[in-house]
């Protein structure tokens, strides 16, 4: 369980960081006719710390618990100490694959509908942003607490 | 059909803890555990690992009861 709650918790801080820099920017940049200027504000480089801090922590896990744990860094969160989290890890990812393929049928429609109460085209890069950060980090809590529930119950 | 298991019976005659038997077939301790509540139906060959490893016939370990 150790494994997959590092991973998830990993991947969850990295994804509200990388939404909070896709809105930055989107918010400091200027789009004309004449100029533009994309602008990276100090998310991204926070980001980029994060992600370096996190796969260096990976690589230290995988060399102190991969063996007992069963953790690789290429497998990540679907590593498998054996063959009961392997059907753990498939039922987690059972739950996750239909709660994102519903999570994306609501975005589809929101999308469509999206142009006719957001004018500015500003908030509705913002809009597309959040929502699909928001998927990210559901997507990775939804694996976490499947995985966490399957571990503990009959399969 | 439900697959019943006897591994915690047969363990505690060889006086083998979880985490030995785990060891002996390759598993982790919480794989033991949910073996012995009945939470998890094990592959063929690790339900032959664990006969194998509690020096029994497989039919002695794990039994199929059928659902009336």
């Amino acid at each position: 369980m150790r494994k997959v709650v590092f991973e998830q918790v990993g991947n969850i801080i990295l994804s509200i960081i990388l939404t909070i820099a896709s809105c930055q920017t989107v918010l400091t940049s200027k789009f004309t006719s004449h100029d533009s200027q994309l602008n990276f504000g100090v998310m991204w480089f926070l980001l980029i710390l994060c992600a370096i801090v996190f796969s260096t922590g990976r690589f230290f896990y995988a060399k102190k618990f991969g063996i007992k744990d069963g953790y690789t860094e290429k497998d990540g969160e679907l590593s498998a100490q054996d063959e009961r989290e392997k059907v753990v890890g498939l039922e987690a990812a059972k739950i996750t694959y239909r709660l994102l393929t519903y999570f994306l049928v609501i975005v589809l429609i929101l999308f469509a509908l999206a142009t006719s109460f957001i004018e500015s085209p500003i908030t509705l890069r913002l809009f597309i942003i959040v929502i699909i950060g928001s998927g990210l980090v559901m997507a990775c809590l939804t694996f976490l607490i499947s995985w966490i529930v399957f571990d503990n119950r009959k399969i | 059909m439900v697959i019943l298991n006897k591994v915690q019976q047969f363990r505690k005659e060889k006086k083998l803890t979880q985490e030995k038997l785990a060891s002996l077939v390759g598993v982790s301790r919480k794989t033991i555990v949910s073996l012995e509540k009945e939470n998890y139906t094990p592959s063929l060959l690790l339900a032959f690992r664990i006969a194998e490893a509690l020096s029994v016939d497989i039919t002695e370990v794990f039994s199929l009861e059928k659902e009336v």
